[in-house]
């Protein structure tokens, strides 16, 4: 009964009783989805510019995949984190893609995808 | 273009200090040839996809911190 209150306040709180609630409620707390995205965490913290970076790049590809298609195959309500990862699938997917790069392309690009999997990470394991 | 990057580096605003930073030391790089123009262009869009992200992820935080004060408020009704 307490959980239908909540529920439904939720709804008349959103102004609207829309049908669709992945507006209106987050997605929840899931084990698999928070391990995943600190692997993606992890391997940027971890990635070693002076070692062939297309294949360290490819793994957190990979990775995000992976958290991509178990979010999606969960359910309607996990389109809030699957946006999430969207603009980080845009990073690395141009970093995987490259052959070679320049110098100061991994250091600046090392930096800005831990940045992305920091937000991530704590949006992720933040949620009820 | 790095005129008002400079400027942004030391408007006030903590968070778009740090992005300015960002982009200012992008456009440094390049300008001294250790990243090619395309480099430059796809961090800089890096970091306009970073802000985009952290959008989402405010969005996340609100809404369950909205679930998580209701589900409280029910408990003790």
């Amino acid at each position: 009964m307490k959980k239908m209150i909540a529920a439904l306040s939720l709804i008349a709180l959103s102004g609207c009783a829309s049908l669709d609630t992945s507006s209106i409620l987050p997605s929840f707390w899931d084990d698999n989805q928070s391990h995943s995205i600190i692997n993606v965490y992890q391997m940027a913290v971890n990635m070693d510019c002076a070692r062939p970076q297309k294949p360290q790049a490819q793994a957190m590809v990979n990775e995000l995949q992976w958290f991509q298609l178990y979010s999606e195959s969960k359910g309607f309500l996990q389109k809030d984190v699957l946006k999430l990862i969207e603009p980080m699938q845009a990073t690395v997917k141009e970093w995987a893609d490259k052959d070679t790069t320049s110098p100061a392309y991994c250091t600046i690009k090392k930096k800005i995808v831990i940045e992305q999997a920091k937000t991530a990470s704590k949006a992720v394991l933040g949620r009820f | 273009m790095s005129d008002k990057l400079q400027q942004l580096s030391n408007c006030g605003h903590s968070w778009a200090e740090e992005r300015a930073r960002q982009a200012l030391e992008i456009v440094q790089f390049r300008d001294a040839g250790q990243l090619t123009p395309a480099e430059a262009q796809e961090l800089l869009q890096d970091l306009v996809a970073t802000d985009k992200l952290e959008a989402v992820a405010d969005n996340i935080a609100i809404k369950t911190a909205l679930v998580e004060a209701v589900y409280v408020a029910a408990q003790f009704s």
